[in-house]
């Protein structure tokens, strides 16, 4: 199919009426924003896919049809396997007209209108019936090659519908030579997919839940299984019993056989035993005779013993009571010793403690005296310091008020001096600057200076220091004023004249008329502040704590003198000596009073030790004496009791001879008893007892352990009889079958269910890999052409289709997918796929392919190399391309077949 | 001389699971309705008593209902019964004959030989000497206490009869279970020994004869479902007299089918059973069915199972293989057509391989064809 021209009137921008002819291969048709070139291809598109009569209801239809004012008009020619076909459409709602007139390759023409026209039509372009171009779905593979503006960047196969894509497959197909097989293959093959899936699951597992086929059998088969596992061993367990039941049958037949046997050697072990035992009964009695034998001799042994023993002991009491009785008088004699010499050792005591005493009062009498003569002494010391201290105190207050009344003190003193000093100063300076008049006498005269008489005598002269104008009048003949020409004169005067005035206000203050009398008074004053010091000290030294304390010490004193003085009285006797009147010599007696009172205290201790010693001598005597007379009465009781215990026995025993007669009688006794005892037993080892017993106990043994193995067995044969006869084994046997029966059949159904599974799974995947084959070799050519344009652009790329023509990878240099390319290489992408599948679409007849500014967002590099895939892909298509960017398309202009102005078009048409 | 009735294995209670639903109870209560027929022929012949020659039971440990079925019909009988404990019903203690139900139910004719004392019969006429099992395994020969004398102070001139359970012993095979001597008759001078163990009616010796079971209970053709008519008399060979007693009939049966011809054949052969209703088959069938083939076979299998007691199919050597224009009416071209070529290729490697590609084509085939028809 090959667009030849297009003629269109009131239709959008385009007024018309005006005609672009396009030709083979590459057209390229620009013109400026508005031009029309969109509006243009609108309107080859509505003559092409839009019916005549738009409308009706739909006005939708018809508010698609741009509208320029009048009625749109518009006239496609092509050319279709060998036919020219030009269809012209009015769109309108009711006058809508169509025409389409056919020239075919014989020159026969035909001439269709309205709906037979759009009939024809979209059986020629292989439109679904009753298309109307409202759903690109309806539009067969149209809406691939028609890249209207912005949706080259769309993934291809969004353009690819239905009708499309049977139309590749058909193509790719023929070009194959075969098919894929088509929806009916595709259609088995869902069935083969959806008998797999009822066995698999989607990760290859037989489907075992709920829902699966398995499930069923599956569990029947363990039902079953748990079943017949239960029963079976309930079998087991009754089979057990069978073969419990008869060994035990068959070990009891047998011992009920041997029994007897053992019982007959058990009886007689028996007899021998009870021979045996007959026989040890009487070493027994042998042996307890011998036994009384031995206790009978024992006894009058003991009793001969104890005989002896008493006459022993006896004689040796009545020996221990002599020698006690002596030592019981012995000790009696030494206490009335020691109690004579307790009165002497008293009255020593007594004499030493008398003296001690008068001693220790005449100490305290000196002591005491030596203490008042002390205190009086100290006492007239007292009274001596508080007379000085108050004199000392007298001097004080005396002094104290001169000192008060001194005016003129140290400070003052300097004041006056320093004043006197500067006032020296200032006076010499100001006779320094001063005039001085020196006047001599020639005569006495009288002369006035400043109005002040001065007799001047002759020969004598007179100075007078001008200190200031001076008036010197002489004689009332000359008066002469002396005015002193020195510099600052009346500054030192008024400093001289200030210092005179403060010295006289210091004198006036200080009550006195000169400085010197003042350093006079000021001397004074700091004598009498020294001496007060100094009382200050003396009285400190004299009284310490205060003058009062002084006085209150010299009242205690006087109180404790009287004290001691009483006290003194109270130690003295008549006969005392007089008592020392010194302190020494009170000292000396003091001291030689108490050297005495030490020696007759240590006098009388020592009298006091030698009564408590011999106190203690004293009780020791009793002691030893009460011990004796103790003993002694202990010895005569214990006599007594031996005697009485002779006694008795011998009333009891008879005499010794007749109880040692009975001794030896015993002895004798025991011994033939003896004897007898050992014959006996002789006997009895003889007749080897231990032989005999084990014998016995053998026999015994072996027929209690064949009664208690039968009884033991009788019971285990009931109790095993009891479960053979079981209500639950009646039955046990079909219940095994049927479970047996039940298990197999399960087991079975699951067998064919996994061949069935297998089955479906291998036909599966036989289909699925001949459908991959055929796929690949289908989708061949397509991609073959796909990736021979795509190397223009992109060297070494490929890509790879799915089932449905959908890209899914590009591989550049890593695998991409289409949509995470960017926009740019998206539609240049989309262009080159779109022109592989429309070369495919034509086979032997061209298509059109129509780019609207498909490339807009392509850079000058990539669009330079799209340039040969446009050129190569014209070769065989017929490529229109709008552009509104005629200068960036000029080199694609170069290698066009047909370069359209619609501007000049529009212009020419205009005019 | 004297008339009995031998018979043995009925092994009542044989639960036959295998077959289904009301078919497998039909066959179990096939086995009870022949002791009807035993007892039937016992009067007919006017045999004075009839002797059951072990396992009367299958096994000790039947329900209730079997024991009472046995001795509600044996006790139909005008005759006596003589049973011994066979393997499958052993005696001893657990045994079905000493459980409480079947003390209570027996019948006075029936009369259990549980020892080994020789026991006067038919009015002294006759001494049978029997030779229980009273364990699973008597080791030896069990008749072996058959001794010229045993019985014979009982009934000096009587027929003698031994009764006895268990396989014919062989050279070498002394030391097995239950054996017993095939002279034996001759040993202890017997006039007849009535065995069982064997489920077809067979002589076994001299004067020794297994009656087999009188209703069959396999697939094995060895003359099972007959029991004896014995006419025994005193130093003479015993008459035999086999008669068919047995009900269902148990045929085994193969086929090579490769087309339609020999389905029909089967077809012809299942027409010509002498009573379907009554009849088990075994089916062992081979060769090759083209799909359309398969389903006209499944057509007439499932026809026959409706009518047979049961169907067992052996057919793992029957492939379906389609025919060319069957493949071709799938695709001929596209990637179903080299799929088919694909697996077709596969059905000539043999083995199990070979079997799943045929069914993974009979498989395509019924897709294909459940699509068309949808």
């Amino acid at each position: 199919m090959i667009f030849e021209r297009v003629r269109v009137r009131n239709f959008g921008v385009l007024k018309g009426p005006l005609s672009v002819e396009f030709g083979p291969g590459l057209n390229v048709i620009h013109g400026t924003n508005e031009a029309g070139k969109s509006t243009l291809v609108a309107a080859m598109w509505a003559a092409l896919t839009l019916r005549h009569r738009v409308g009706g209801n739909d006005r939708r239809t018809l508010a698609r049809v741009p509208r320029g004012g009048g009625v749109p008009e518009v006239e496609v020619s092509f050319t279709h396997r060998g036919a020219r076909y030009e269809i012209a459409k009015r769109f309108a709602e009711q006058r809508g007209t169509a025409r389409l007139r056919v020239t075919w390759p014989d020159g026969r023409l035909e001439d269709l209108l309205d709906a037979e026209a759009e009939a024809r039509l979209q059986q020629i372009l292989g439109l679904s019936a009753g298309a109307d171009g409202k759903k690109d779905e309806d539009l067969g593979y149209l809406p691939l090659i028609w890249v209207r503006q912005e949706r080259a960047a769309r993934v291809p196969t969004e353009d690819l519908h239905e009708g499309g894509r049977a139309a590749l497959a058909e193509q790719l197909g023929r070009l194959q030579g075969e098919l894929l097989g088509g929806p009916d293959a595709d259609r088995l093959f869902d069935a083969a997919r959806a008998e797999r899936d009822r066995f698999w699951t989607p990760t290859g597992q037989l489907r075992k839940s709920a829902d699966g086929p398995f499930h069923a059998p599956e569990r029947a088969a363990r039902e079953a299984s748990a079943r017949l596992e239960s029963l079976a061993a309930r079998q087991r367990e009754h089979e057990a019993d069978l073969e419990r039941i008869e060994a035990v049958a068959a070990e009891l037949h047998a011992l009920r056989g041997t029994l007897p046997a053992l019982e007959d050697a058990l009886r007689e072990t028996e007899t021998r035993r009870a021979a045996l035992e007959a026989l040890r009964r009487e070493v027994e009695a042998a042996r307890q005779q011998a036994e009384l034998r031995r206790a009978h001799a024992i006894d009058a042994r003991r009793r001969w013993d104890e005989r002896c023993d008493s006459r022993t002991r006896l004689i040796t009491a009545r020996e221990a009571i002599g020698r006690l009785r002596a030592e019981a008088a012995e000790a009696n004699a030494l206490l009335q010793r020691v109690e004579g010499d307790e009165l002497a050792l008293r009255t020593a005591v007594q004499s030493a403690e008398h003296l001690e005493s008068k001693l220790g009062r005449l100490w305290q009498r000196a002591d005491a005296g030596l203490e008042v003569l002390r205190l009086s002494v100290d006492l007239d010391r007292q009274r001596a310091q508080q007379e000085r201290v108050a004199g000392l105190l007298r001097e004080q207050a005396e002094r104290g008020q001169r000192l008060a009344a001194s005016t003129v003190d140290e400070a003052v003193a300097r004041r006056l001096d320093d004043l006197e000093r500067r006032f020296g100063v200032a006076e010499a300076e100001l006779r320094a600057a001063s005039a001085t008049v020196k006047i001599r006498g020639l005569a006495d005269a009288g002369i006035l200076v400043d109005d002040r008489p001065y007799p001047l005598r002759q020969g004598f002269s007179l100075e007078v220091t001008a200190s200031q104008p001076l008036t010197v009048r002489v004689s009332e003949l000359v008066e002469f004023i002396v005015v002193p020409g020195g510099r600052d004169l009346d500054g030192l005067r008024a400093q001289r004249d200030e210092l005179r005035i403060a010295i006289d206000e210091a004198l006036a203050a200080a009550g006195v008329s000169t400085t010197e009398a003042a350093r006079q008074l000021a001397a004074e004053r700091r004598d009498l502040s020294r001496r007060a010091e100094e009382l200050t000290r003396e009285i400190q030294r004299e009284a310490p704590e205060g003058p009062d304390a002084l006085k209150r010490g010299l009242s205690v004193a006087a109180t404790t003198l009287s004290t001691r003085r009483s006290a003194l009285a109270t130690f003295g006797r008549d006969d005392d000596p007089p008592l020392p009147e010194n302190v020494s010599a009170a000292t000396e007696l003091r001291a030689e009073l108490d050297s005495r009172r030490s020696a007759a205290r240590a006098a009388a201790q020592r009298e006091r030790e030698r009564l408590a010693s011999h106190e203690r001598s004293l009780v020791e005597r009793r002691a030893a004496a009460a011990r004796a007379a103790d003993r002694l009465h202990d010895a005569e009781a214990s006599l007594t009791a031996l005697a009485l215990e002779l006694a008795h026995r011998t009333a009891a025993d008879g005499d010794d001879e007749t109880l040692k007669r009975s001794h030896l009688e015993a002895a004798a006794e025991l011994a033939r008893a003896e004897d007898s005892w050992k014959t006996q037993r002789a006997a009895l080892d003889d007749s080897n007892p231990v032989e005999v017993e084990a014998a016995w106990r053998r026999a015994s043994d072996a027929v209690g352990a064949g009664r208690a193995r039968i009884d033991l067995l009788a019971r285990s044969h009931a109790e095993l009889s009891g479960r053979l006869g079981a209500a639950d084994v009646a039955g046990l046997h079909e219940r095994i079958a049927e479970a047996s029966a039940a298990l197999e059949g399960a087991r079975a159904h699951l067998e064919r269910l996994t061949e069935q599974a297998g089955t479906a799974m291998h036909l599966y995947d036989a289909l699925l890999e001949a459908r991959d084959r055929s796929r690949e070799r289908f989708l061949g050519p397509l991609r073959d052409e796909t990736e021979r344009l795509l190397r223009l652009v992109f060297p070494a790329a490929t890509l790879v289709f799915d089932e449905q023509f959908g890209l899914t990878e590009i591989n550049r240099v890593e695998a991409d997918t289409f949509d995470v390319l960017s926009v740019g290489t998206r539609e240049q992408l989309g262009v080159i796929v779109r022109l592989a599948m429309a070369a495919v679409l034509a086979g032997d007849e061209p298509l059109p392919v129509i780019l609207d500014d498909a490339l807009v967002a392509t850079d000058e590099r990539r669009f330079t190399r799209m340039i040969p895939v446009l050129q190569d892909a014209a070769s065989h298509l017929q490529v229109l391309m709008l552009t509104c960017h005629w200068s960036r398309y000029q080199a694609v202009g170069q290698v066009a077949q047909k370069v359209i102005d619609l501007d000049e078009i529009k212009r020419l048409a205009a005019s | 001389m004297v008339r009995f009735v031998h018979t043995a294995d009925l092994q009542l209670g044989m639960p036959f699971n295998f077959v289904p639903d009301d078919r497998g109870a039909k066959l179990r209560d096939l086995r009870f309705a022949v002791i009807d027929r035993v007892v039937d022929l016992a009067h007919q012949s006017e045999a004075s008593f009839i002797v059951v020659a072990g396992d009367l039971f299958d096994a000790n440990t039947v329900d209730d209902r079997t024991v009472e079925q046995a001795c509600a019909r044996f006790g139909r009988s005008r005759v006596p019964v003589y049973a011994i404990p066979g393997n499958h019903d052993h005696g001893g203690p657990g045994s079905v004959w000493q459980r409480a139900r079947f003390k209570l139910s027996r019948p006075e004719n029936l009369k259990v030989l549980e020892d080994r004392q020789p026991v006067p019969v038919a009015g002294g006429h006759a001494v049978l000497l029997p030779a229980p099992l009273i364990q699973r395994h008597e080791r030896g020969d069990t008749t072996a206490h058959w001794t010229p004398s045993l019985g014979r102070e009982l009934a000096p001139s009587a027929v003698r009869i031994g009764l006895a359970h268990g396989g014919v012993s062989s050279f070498g095979e002394a030391e097995g279970h239950n054996l017993i001597d095939p002279q034996r008759a001759q040993r202890a001078d017997l006039d007849y020994v009535a065995l069982g163990d064997w489920h077809g009616a067979r002589e076994a010796g001299v004067r020794a004869w297994y009656a087999g079971t009188p209703e069959p209970t396999g697939f094995k053709d060895n003359n099972a479902g007959n029991v004896l008519v014995v006419t025994a008399g005193r130093g003479v060979p015993p008459r035999i007299d086999t008669v068919s007693v047995g009900r269902a009939r148990w045929v085994r049966h193969a086929e090579t089918l490769n087309g339609e011809e020999d389905i029909e054949r089967l077809g012809r052969w299942f027409h010509e059973l002498d009573d379907p209703l009554e009849t088990l088959v075994r089916l062992e069938l081979e060769g090759a069915l083209s799909f359309g083939d398969m389903e006209r076979l499944e057509a007439l299998l499932s026809r026959m199972e409706g009518r047979l007691i049961y169907l067992r199919r052996k057919d793992a050597g029957l492939m379906p293989r389609g025919r060319d224009e069957e493949l071709a009416s799938i695709a001929t071209a596209g990637f179903v057509a080299e799929a088919i070529t694909r697996l077709r290729a596969e059905t000539s490697a043999g083995g199990e391989p070979a079997a799943r590609a045929a069914r993974a084509l009979q498989l395509l085939f019924r897709l294909h064809r459940a699509r068309v028809s949808a």
